[in-house]
């Protein structure tokens, strides 16, 4: 190895420590501090603990924000599943006509500036009548993430050659056990996934989310209330508890891509 | 267009009628792709499909299956018109051209498949299964996944799952295609022993002249969506009806031919001489066709009742091993010339480029081809 190619090397992996730590560094903060007790000096070194984690029990605020964050999210991805799942496969049993322009449809939310589609949803939710609560905020997020679902859903099911819906048939399975036997098997790794990158979505959407809240706020909503008068240092400890729960769930989402990529 | 109801009888073979095509076509808007036919087929038969692809084989295939509803005429199966019986009502079963295994089932499970959705007993499915992977022997690789296997042995899962319900015909569509040249000679002999044993109708579908020739008790020949000729593979390779078939099936000498002589007695005439036509006058112009294998070389044993002779001159001669291959030209300055394919041995001393060479054959070997286009 030559003296150049030690300096390039080095200086690559200089490079790279620089973008995971200007990257995750935030992050890692947040979850440091979330352990300290921070005074007017900077840092008390010496009160490692979790007393956060404990007066985060004490905030029911919080509590309930989270709740009605992981709540929505829960129910706007079964709906959008739902939907989504349907539609997908209404399209690929068949030259189904119109099929350009629900997409379009469908995708439209998704690359409209946020505050469009969040106007647009509160206006029509006015129109009809609809007080604003948890259940306009689920339907906007229904909106949101559909796309997602979608999309993933579709490639899936393109890849799932019609002679195996054909094949179901000619061996005695009707539309209805086709569905269950042979398409939903295949499509799992499709639905977990997106199913957990639209849960993501949902859990940190703020925009459209702020048209559509009504009395009871979900957690970025709570957050963003809270930067009027100053975060506590339980926030730390939520983002903390919020960090985790999502990575984990997105190695979940990856194991399960891998594992269906290797079946293939 | 040919009787449709020569059943395999004319080669000797009596088949119970099973399937009838009724006038069955397909078009797509303005596009044609199978001209209304007529076609029976019988219980116990193997029946192969044969012709070019966009020939409309597939049509056929897709129409018997209920994959694709025909444009016009109706199927019956037994008597019983079955056009518009849901696929999965259909007492047939396919082997898809791209085995269409379902990824995340074991062997086993795909098998079992359409015992199961008829709602069989489990002790029954287990039992059948293990027999029918007996059958194709793949009994040790019952748990294995589609993707663990070669495709040789997908190809025996395909089969084996569309077996083991024990259907009236299975439909065959290309199965051979992806295999390679090794294989795809051991599993012909395969599916036709299997065919024998199950005593099942098979309709099977390639764009392969010898497999067809191999495997079938008749042949449906395509082209264009019109069927060419139908008929037991003799029939095909000998009697070719038309120049398309006189032409797909390996080498074959055709020849233009003009009708002479009338009424009661048309005569072919030929750069091989004229004959009579014990059939119904076909054009005023058309074609006669004769395989290199069914001319011999010499002078000896003339006067047989039929036997034509003709001295033409050598134009080239080309070893191909066992045979040998002779194109002679048909008399001095003649357009026309024939290939001559003759056993190695029984060439003689006498023969060389530019010699004259004596031809013998006999009428009975000449078919008298419809020009194309013809009803």
């Amino acid at each position: 190895m030559t003296a150049t190619e030690r300096l390039t090397i080095s200086l690559l992996w200089v490079i790279g420590a620089t973008v995971f730590v200007v990257l995750y560094g935030p992050a890692l903060m947040v979850v440091l501090l979330s352990f300290f007790d921070i005074t007017r000096e900077g840092i008390d070194w010496g009160s490692f603990g979790f007393q956060w984690y404990g007066r985060l029990g004490d905030n029911p605020q919080m509590l309930a924000a989270l709740g009605n964050t992981l709540l929505v999210g829960a129910c706007a991805v079964v709906l959008a599943t739902a939907l989504a799942l349907g539609l997908a496969y209404y399209m690929k049993t068949g030259a189904r006509r119109g099929r350009a322009f629900v997409e379009f449809v469908i995708f439209l939310p998704f690359v409209l500036p946020a505050i469009i589609t969040g106007i647009s949803l509160l206006i029509a939710f006015r129109e009809l009548g609809l007080e604003r609560s948890l259940i306009t905020v689920t339907i906007g997020h229904v909106v949101l993430i559909l796309a997602i679902i979608y999309r993933m859903v579709t490639i899936r099911l393109d890849s799932l050659e019609n002679s195996q819906i054909e094949a179901s048939l000619d061996l005695g399975a009707n539309g209805r056990q086709t569905f269950f036997h042979v398409v939903l098997p295949q499509l799992r790794s499709a639905l977990v996934t997106s199913g957990l990158l639209a849960f993501t979505l949902s859990f940190d959407e703020t925009l459209v989310t702020f048209f559509l809240v009504g009395g009871d706020a979900t957690l970025p909503i709570r957050l963003w209330a809270m930067m009027r008068v100053g975060f506590t240092p339980e926030v730390n400890a939520l983002v903390s508890i919020v960090l985790v729960v999502t990575i984990t769930l997105a190695v979940l989402g990856a194991m399960s891509l891998k594992e269906a990529m290797a079946r293939k | 267009m040919n009787d449709a109801s020569n059943t395999g009888a004319d080669a000797g073979m009596s088949f119970r009628n099973l399937i009838h095509l009724a006038g069955v076509g397909k078009s797509y808007g303005a596009v044609n792709v199978l001209k209304p036919i007529d076609l029976v087929i019988g219980d116990g038969e193997f029946l192969t499909i044969l012709g070019p692809s966009g020939s409309g084989k597939t049509t056929i295939l897709r129409m018997l299956g209920g994959f694709t509803p025909p444009s016009v005429g109706r199927i019956l199966l037994d008597g019983v018109d079955i056009t518009d019986m849901p696929i999965f009502e259909r007492p047939f079963n396919t082997v898809f051209q791209d085995y269409a295994l379902f990824p995340h089932m074991s062997v086993a499970r795909n098998v079992g498949y359409g015992l199961k959705m008829r709602g069989r007993p489990r002790r029954e499915i287990d039992r059948k299964v293990a027999d029918v992977l007996a059958i194709v022997d793949l009994a040790d690789k019952a748990q294995r996944y589609p993707a663990e296997l070669s495709g040789g042995q997908r190809q025996r899962v395909a089969l084996a799952r569309a077996i083991v319900c024990e259907p009236r015909v299975v439909l065959l569509d290309e199965p051979l295609g992806a295999l390679d040249a090794e294989l795809r000679r051991s599993m012909q002999d395969f599916l036709k022993a299997l065919q024998r044993r199950i005593r099942t109708t098979f309709v099977f579908i390639t764009h392969d002249q010898e497999e067809a020739i191999s495997m079938s008790d008749r042949i449906v020949v395509m082209d264009h969506g019109k069927v060419e000729q139908i008929g037991t593979p003799k029939d095909i390779y000998y009697r070719p009806q038309s120049e398309f078939v006189a032409k797909f099936f390996g080498e074959n000498n055709v020849l233009p031919a003009r009708l002479t002589g009338s009424g009661a007695s048309p005569v072919a005439e030929s750069p091989l001489g004229s004959h009579a036509l014990l059939g119904p006058a076909p054009a005023d112009a058309f074609s006669i066709a004769i395989r290199p294998e069914s001319f011999s070389v010499g002078d000896a044993g003339t006067g047989t009742a039929g036997q034509r002779s003709m001295v033409g001159r050598l134009e080239s001669l080309t070893f191909l091993g066992a045979t040998t291959q002779l194109v002679v030209r048909l008399g001095e300055g003649s357009p026309h010339t024939v290939k001559v394919r003759l056993p190695t041995p029984d060439l003689g001393n006498g023969i060389g480029i530019g010699k004259p060479v004596p031809l013998r054959w006999s009428d009975a070997d000449v078919s008298i081809l419809v020009a194309r286009g013809a009803p």
